[in-house]
């Protein structure tokens, strides 16, 4: 990709690979602008308990199941990315003149890894919003 | 800094959170810190970070926590990177992330390891 092309870019010519890398990017500056600010949260109210009442909230509340949707997603997804990255997941493309692959998409390594990511993402995060739902508020 | 020295901190770093977060929850539920039956029955953001705060697990928790802050300062440069069209808007974005990162990890440091 090239740079200062804008986030436009981002959404052009999606295929499977692209959309779960626009997903990663979009998880990933949420997770950002989620986790970076909560220091500063518990420095500014003091201690963890009272810096724990705003994600009580349902506003936290709501902020908290986006959290765990983008953790999961991100975390599994940079797994995948990471393995690519190192080459451990590698394919070779099909040259078929009518139906050519690109390489990733015949490795079964990262097909399978690819259906994790949205399993994994779809148990965890239907549990976690059950928890931030219904689950205890204070620890025991 | 170089591309491939920000990709190999991204990479290293990814994967102290992967493999570092479960076995940090994992730790504490072997050791009986943290029950099954509570960390099924209690909501995520109380056990990450509080109930490791309240544990005194905060040191242990910090290595990971900073690890993340490291780890989501230069995913955003590279982000940034993608977007901002000029070298020198890059070069700044660049000097700001790192004033950004250095900041909030002493932060994340401090609350983690001395504010109950």
């Amino acid at each position: 990709m090239r740079s200062g092309r804008g986030v436009g870019e981002w959404f052009r010519w999606l295929n499977i690979e692209r959309l779960y890398f626009l997903i990663h990017r979009l998880t990933a500056i949420y997770l950002v602008l989620y986790i970076f600010p909560r220091p500063y949260l518990v420095l500014l109210h003091g201690s963890w308990e009272e810096a724990l009442k705003l994600d009580m909230t349902p506003l936290g509340r709501v902020l908290a199941a986006l959290f765990i949707f983008a953790i999961l997603f991100h975390g599994i997804n940079g797994l995948r990315i990471v393995l690519i990255e190192l080459g451990v997941v590698r394919g070779w493309p099909l040259r078929d003149p009518v139906k050519p692959k690109p390489a990733l998409r015949v490795s079964k390594t990262n097909m399978a890894l690819m259906a994790l990511t949205i399993l994994v993402t779809v148990v965890g995060t239907a549990l976690g919003i059950y928890l931030v739902i219904y689950g205890a508020e204070t620890w025991p | 800094m170089r591309a491939s020295v920000e990709r190999l901190i991204l990479i290293v770093g990814a994967f102290i959170m992967i493999v570092g977060m479960p076995a940090v929850i994992l730790a504490a539920v072997a050791l009986g810190k943290i029950t099954i039956e509570d960390m099924l029955s209690t909501n995520p953001l109380v056990i990450i970070p509080y109930a490791f705060v309240k544990i005194g697990w905060g040191l242990l928790w910090a290595i990971v926590a900073v690890d993340w802050v490291i780890h989501g300062s230069h995913g955003m440069r590279r982000i940034l990177g993608e977007l901002i069209k000029s070298e020198g808007g890059r070069k700044v974005a660049s000097y700001l992330i790192d004033a950004i990162m250095v900041i909030t990890t002493v932060v994340m440091f401090y609350v983690l390891v001395f504010v109950p």
